[in-house]
């Protein structure tokens, strides 16, 4: 294992704030005032085990069930922002928005928000096992067959959408595969479709002649050709590329590449021991790693909000990510979300600076759907100052520090606390994470 | 000599012209309404007279017996952190003496509030016994004032003396009594004017704006409260949403949820409210519109028509309404604003689409009796298609002119299926399914999806099974095929009903929207985790408080009548008697 992957063994005052708050940002959506007190207090390892915890409140995860029914998408989208905003399992829904950013699959074309659950819900649940079984489930999921045309993908007429991503956004990346492989693959795949609500394969629409696929001839079929692709080098990489992007930043080095995916591999394809290593690792808590990634808009509602422990209604915080450019169950295309510098432009910087602002606006019950209080949040002292302390603990820069210090000083101290957060909010530093 | 000159002047004035001494004030009139108090400028006007028995008796006023037994009373008392006769005591050992007999004093002949929107300040006005008890219990409120603050003697003598009443003052509120007037207010400004028209023996006050004094003078007996609101005048002081309502009168959705008559109820000049404390557990609002100027064509027998004949009784709710369809499209023109005609132009043109090429508004909508019957329902549901989100099944009852006229209706109602279906196809959605019933040997058509693969789940949308039936004159058009099939059972045999007095009203049943509201609690529980972050029990408490709520009513009546210029809203509402002690 190369240096960059080996254990990182923080000296005395090395776990820090800043390293708490690092590591609670990435994997997870950022911690309340008391947790990350808490990390501070227990160190690295334990941290990182409550970070990986299995389940949230059972009563909220079982919430939506009633609500599948009447099929309105915006009750997903709040229920799991309900999920990432309570905090419960903060790597397993970490890990479970990296996926659907992967897998991304679109209720406008789906149009079964039952359907949709249930692809979310896998992502949930394998999404931190084996990748193998993972993209084998992907593939036979019924939002997923809906999205990509499986259904019409048919012997004689195959239609090569599935395949195609397959190869090129969620398994190998573009130039680990040829257009013949596309073709041939599709072949394999026909007759996957759906029945209702459910995986179904026709046989007589299956093409069960023989293919060739990266070289290989046989009769391949869907469940074949899954095989072939996880067995092409490019894919252990392709998804290493992928937990970089997502955990440490946004172009990878190829030598990390390479040495995550033999990690991978060593760990029999389970992401959860892959990312055991990787954020636990020197490279995750390097400079190169720190405040390297642009925030996402749902990471940057729920990270602000839990930094200053306030309660945002799920369904309004869904509404405000749609409002900047991140509806849940709505990826823009099958590629996902652009990401990175894509988040930012005029129409969804204006949507993030006023979505922050209605946070710190929302102090003392001034919003019904967002309570928070920052005068408890701060506790004594002179609110500016240690509003950066809390929420930019490493990150301030001097100018920053000096327009917070600068504010209106005839203000009282509640109007002060409130445009400190308002300001750190929408400053660039703290938008990077 | 400086100084004594001036000083030699005043007194030399002092002996020629002395110093104006206050009129004496005639005594307020017996027959003086207490509107007549309230300055003019005030667009809101809430009176209560009678109070005296509810006073004195207290806690066991019948009425007060009922309402502390009903659900309501014990929702209400449950949540105080005292309970009423607590609260009462508490108030007594505060004063040193009976607060509701003191109450009782001061408000003999009764109490009147008034309200100026634009200075956003408030006048209350309380005619007493005799002006001995009203100024006892004022000096006993100051008193207890004093010693609550800390203040001895602040108001052991008067602080003004404003048009022959004694006046105290602390900040802008001012209280002034005199004789058997208490006057208490806000601002000062409105306290001075208040006890100048007092002062009056010809001030009119409030009953100088138009139809308050004939509105005042038709008020029934026993009323509890009485209230003026100038609608017009409070509009520049209003939010959007009250500007929107008072267009109700040109707008074709308010004509259409609302109807005429409260169309042009909520868009008069003024309007008078009398609510009543009925003699069981329940209340009664009486609402009498003030120059209301409605679409006359469109308000109940302008034009005439006979009405569906009875229905079975309310399950949730059962409405006569009166809605001229047919008019709001042939004197559309007339009736509503420009900016809606391109959409009147699009219906005419789909209705002709479905209904054989005729005018939508003269040739179907027109050969209906503006009478409709609108009953709400819990559905039946077959097993295999039960919704896991139940809700209630609506449908209209209609007369036609002419029984042959419901199979153009029964054309169009297929058509319009076919047409949802093809659209529904391009979506990949699922198809409703035609089927052509019978009920007694009437054809119904229904339509409905098919029924889930088993473990599938039933969505909301099987809640969706609409049918149409044509019953002799009858005309039937429901949301879900069960209610539409027991309609048809109904009407067998029955002929539609002559017009009559044009009264519309409608009736809500509360049983059945609380059991309504038990089959969909957990959803609801879950929609308020989900959409709003509340914790389960949280969430169930919550929920919990609009069941507490609906299990107040047993029921409502509203009834729509008066003249067309001059509609009125009357509504009853039916308290429920709370079955076991707590």
């Amino acid at each position: 294992m190369s240096e960059w992957l080996e254990p990182w063994r923080p000296s005395a005052g090395d776990w820090d704030r800043a390293a708490a708050q690092h590591l609670w940002r990435r994997a997870g959506f950022g911690a309340r005032p008391a947790e990350l007190e808490r990390a501070l207090e227990e160190g690295l390892e334990p941290t990182l085990a409550r970070l990986s915890a299995a389940r949230g409140s059972p009563e909220l995860e079982a919430s939506i069930h009633p609500l599948l029914a009447a099929g309105d998408l915006e009750l997903l989208q709040a229920w799991w922002m309900a999920l990432i905003l309570e905090g419960g399992a903060p790597l397993r829904e970490r890990m479970t928005l990296v996926w659907h950013d992967l897998f991304a699959t679109s209720n406008d074309k789906v149009d079964d928000v039952r359907l949709m659950h249930a692809q979310n819900e896998l992502l949930r649940s394998a999404g931190l096992g084996d990748f193998r079984a993972l993209l084998r489930s992907v593939a036979r999921d019924p939002a997923m067959l809906r999205w990509l045309d499986g259904d019409t993908n048919r012997r004689g007429h195959p239609n090569e959408n599935f395949a195609r991503e397959l190869m090129e956004l969620f398994a190998l990346g573009i130039g680990n595969y040829e257009e013949r492989d596309v073709q041939e693959a599709a072949r394999a795949f026909s007759g996957w479709g759906t029945s209702g609500r459910a995986f179904a394969f026709r046989p007589e629409q299956h093409d069960a002649d023989e293919k060739t696929l990266f070289g290989r001839r046989g009769a391949w079929d869907g469940d074949d050709t899954l095989g072939l692709v996880l067995e092409q080098p490019a894919c252990a990489r392709h998804v290493a590329r992928v937990l970089l992007e997502a955990f440490v930043a946004p172009a990878p080095e190829e030598e990390w590449i390479a040495e995550l995916a033999g990690v991978l591999c060593a760990a029999e394809w389970r992401i959860d021991r892959t990312l055991e290593v990787l954020l636990s690792s020197r490279l995750f808590f390097s400079p190169r790693a720190r405040r390297a990634r642009i925030a996402g808009p749902v990471e940057l509602l729920a990270v602000a909000a839990r930094a200053l422990d306030a309660e945002l209604a799920p369904k309004r915080a869904a509404r405000l990510a749609a409002d900047m450019g991140q509806a849940l169950f709505r990826p823009p295309s099958v590629k996902g979300w652009d990401g990175g510098r894509a988040w930012i432009h005029s129409g969804s910087w204006i949507a993030r600076h006023n979505a922050l602002v209605a946070l710190a606006a929302a102090d003392g019950g001034r919003d019904g759907e967002i309570r928070v209080e920052l005068a408890a949040w701060l506790g004594s002292g002179e609110p500016s100052g240690r509003v950066v302390e809390r929420l930019l603990p490493d990150a301030a820069s001097a100018r920053l520090a000096a327009e917070v210090s600068s504010l209106a000083p005839g203000s009282n101290a509640a109007e002060r606390a409130r445009a400190a957060v308002a300001l750190v909010l929408t400053s660039p530093e703290f938008q990077l994470f | 000599m400086n100084r004594i000159v001036p000083l030699a002047a005043l007194a030399l004035l002092a002996v020629v012209r002395p110093w104006p001494m206050p009129e004496p004030v005639a005594p307020l009139a017996a027959e003086r309404e207490l509107a007549s108090l309230v300055p003019e400028r005030c667009l809101v006007y809430v009176e209560a007279d009678g109070l005296r028995p509810l006073l004195e008796l207290g806690l066991d006023h019948p009425f007060v017996r009922e309402l502390l037994a009903s659900e309501l009373g014990r929702s209400w008392t449950s949540a105080l952190p005292l309970s009423p006769a607590d609260a009462i005591a508490r108030a007594d050992a505060w004063l040193g003496a009976s607060a509701l007999q003191s109450a009782a004093d001061v408000a003999e002949h009764g109490l009147a509030l008034g309200f100026d929107p634009a200075a956003k300040k408030a006048v209350l006005v309380a005619r007493g016994h005799d002006a001995d008890s009203v100024a006892r219990a004022l000096a006993l409120v100051l008193d207890a004032l004093e010693r609550q603050f800390g203040w001895p003697g602040a108001f052991d003598a008067p602080h003004a003396r404003w048009s022959g009443a004694d006046v105290w003052m602390l900040g802008e509120a001012v209280v002034a009594r005199r004789d058997e007037l208490l006057v208490l207010g806000n601002e000062r400004e409105l306290v001075a004017e208040a006890l100048e028209l007092a002062a009056d023996p010809d001030g009119r006050g409030l009953l100088a704006r138009a139809g308050v004094a004939e509105h005042l003078a038709d008020r029934p007996s026993g009323i509890a409260l009485w209230s003026w609101l100038e609608l017009a005048a409070l509009e520049p002081f209003a939010d959007a949403g009250f500007r929107a309502l008072r267009a109700s009168n040109r707008a074709p959705a308010a004509q259409a949820i609302l109807g005429a008559r409260i169309a042009a109820l909520v868009s008069a000049r003024a309007l008078s409210a009398a609510l009543e404390l009925g003699g069981g557990p329940g209340l009664a609002l009486h609402l009498c519109a003030v120059d209301a100027a409605p679409a006359a064509t469109l308000t109940p027998l302008a034009r005439e028509g006979a009405m569906p004949a009875e229905l079975d009784g309310p399950g949730l709710a059962r409405a006569l309404v009166y809605r001229d369809w047919g008019r709001y499209f042939t004197q559309r023109t007339e009736l509503f604003p420009a900016e809606v005609l391109p959409k009147f132009a699009e219906a005419v043109t789909n209705g002709a689409l479905f209904f054989e090429g005729q005018d939508l508004g003269e040739e179907v909508l027109g050969r209906l009796s503006p009478w409709l019957r609108i009953v709400s329902r819990a559905p039946e549901f077959a097993a295999d298609r039960r919704p896991e989100i139940p809700l209630p099944a609506a449908a209209v009852v209609a007369v036609l002119d002419d029984e042959r006229a419901g199979e153009a209706w029964s054309a169009a109602f297929q058509s319009i299926v076919s047409i949802v279906n093809v659209d529904r196809a391009q979506k990949g959605q699922a198809s409703l399914r035609l089927h052509l019933e019978s009920e007694g040997g009437v054809e119904i058509s229904a339509a409905r999806f098919a029924a889930p693969a088993p473990g599938e789940g039933v969505d909301v949308r099987y809640n969706l099974e609409p049918a149409l039936a044509v019953v002799g004159r009858h005309l039937v058009l429901g949301t879900h095929a069960s209610l539409v099939h027991a309609l048809v059972r109904e009407l067998a045999g029955k002929a539609p009903l002559a017009a009559g007095e044009g009264r519309e009203t409608l009736e809500l049943d509360a049983r059945g929207w609380r059991e309504l509201l038990e089959r969909n609690f957990e959803t609801l529980v879950a929609n308020k985790m989900v959409a709003e972050g509340r914790t389960h029990a949280a969430a169930e408490q919550e929920i919990g408080g609009l069941r507490h709520a609906l299990a107040t009513f047993d029921g409502a009546r509203l009834e729509l009548g008066g003249a067309p210029d001059a509609p009125e809203l009357a509504l009853e509402l039916r308290l429920a008697r709370a079955e076991t002690p707590r």
